[in-house]
């Protein structure tokens, strides 16, 4: 099957500032104006084009913008989940091509290159910045998408040394036990 | 990105113009609004 307009899916990304939009790990970085390939490190399968049908390597992203956001609110609305503070949440869709496996609920694709991206209000003032960096339109997100991923998370307060945990314990650094965890609604 | 189910499928997919805007100059970047956590 061979489709001559690029697979649009959706998915999530956290905006390195001044320039990169990333994967929420921050280990992949999509270059403005540069089409990002997939890579595969399974050392069998270097002799082929990446993505693999049975492996886990491409560009992700979902077929439908409810299973993404419903993604997000997963990911930051646990009890543990990770810090929100610093995070410049973007979303969007993303223009898939190359070779591409399909699955249930999405793709996994050799090339991919945002199309639309939305940010969250608390990086407003960088909307237009990300948009013109990447040369595809970047806006505030709409009010119901905020909705949907409302995000919760829980922030101890700082600990005597200023480090700041989101969980009950020792801080790593000045070795204080936190037992007193003050709980706080975090937006992102 | 790990909830996307079961592969089904490969498909081929040949644009014919790559969805990749032209590289430019960036202009004065604005301040960062976002402070990192301490």
């Amino acid at each position: 099957m061979i489709l001559r307009e690029p697979i649009v899916g959706w998915r999530q990304w956290h905006f390195m500032y001044p320039h990169f939009l990333a994967n929420l790990g921050n280990d992949t970085i999509y270059v403005p104006r540069e089409k990002i390939e997939a890579r595969c490190e399974q050392k069998d399968h270097s002799e082929q084009q990446a993505p693999h049908l049975t492996c886990t390597c491409g560009i992700y992203a979902y077929k439908e913008k409810p299973r993404l956001l419903g993604e997000i609110r997963y990911t930051y609305g646990r009890p543990m989940a990770p810090p929100v503070s610093g995070l410049r949440l973007v979303y969007g869709e993303i223009n898939l091509w190359g070779k591409v496996v399909e699955h249930d609920h999405g793709y996994r694709a050799q090339f991919g290159y945002p199309k639309r991206l939305w940010c969250t209000p608390a990086i407003e003032p960088l909307a237009g910045w990300i948009g013109y960096v990447y040369g595809v339109p970047c806006e505030v997100m709409p009010s119901g998408d905020g909705e949907e991923i409302k995000v919760k998370s829980t922030i101890i307060s700082k600990y005597p040394c200023g480090q700041r945990y989101y969980h009950v314990g020792f801080c790593p650094k000045c070795f204080v036990l936190n037992i007193k965890a003050k709980r706080k609604t975090v937006e992102v | 990105m790990s909830q996307i189910g079961e592969p089904l499928r490969i498909i081929e997919v040949k644009p014919l113009e790559e969805p990749v805007p032209e590289k430019e100059v960036p202009f004065e970047q604005p301040a960062d609004p976002v402070k990192e956590p301490a």
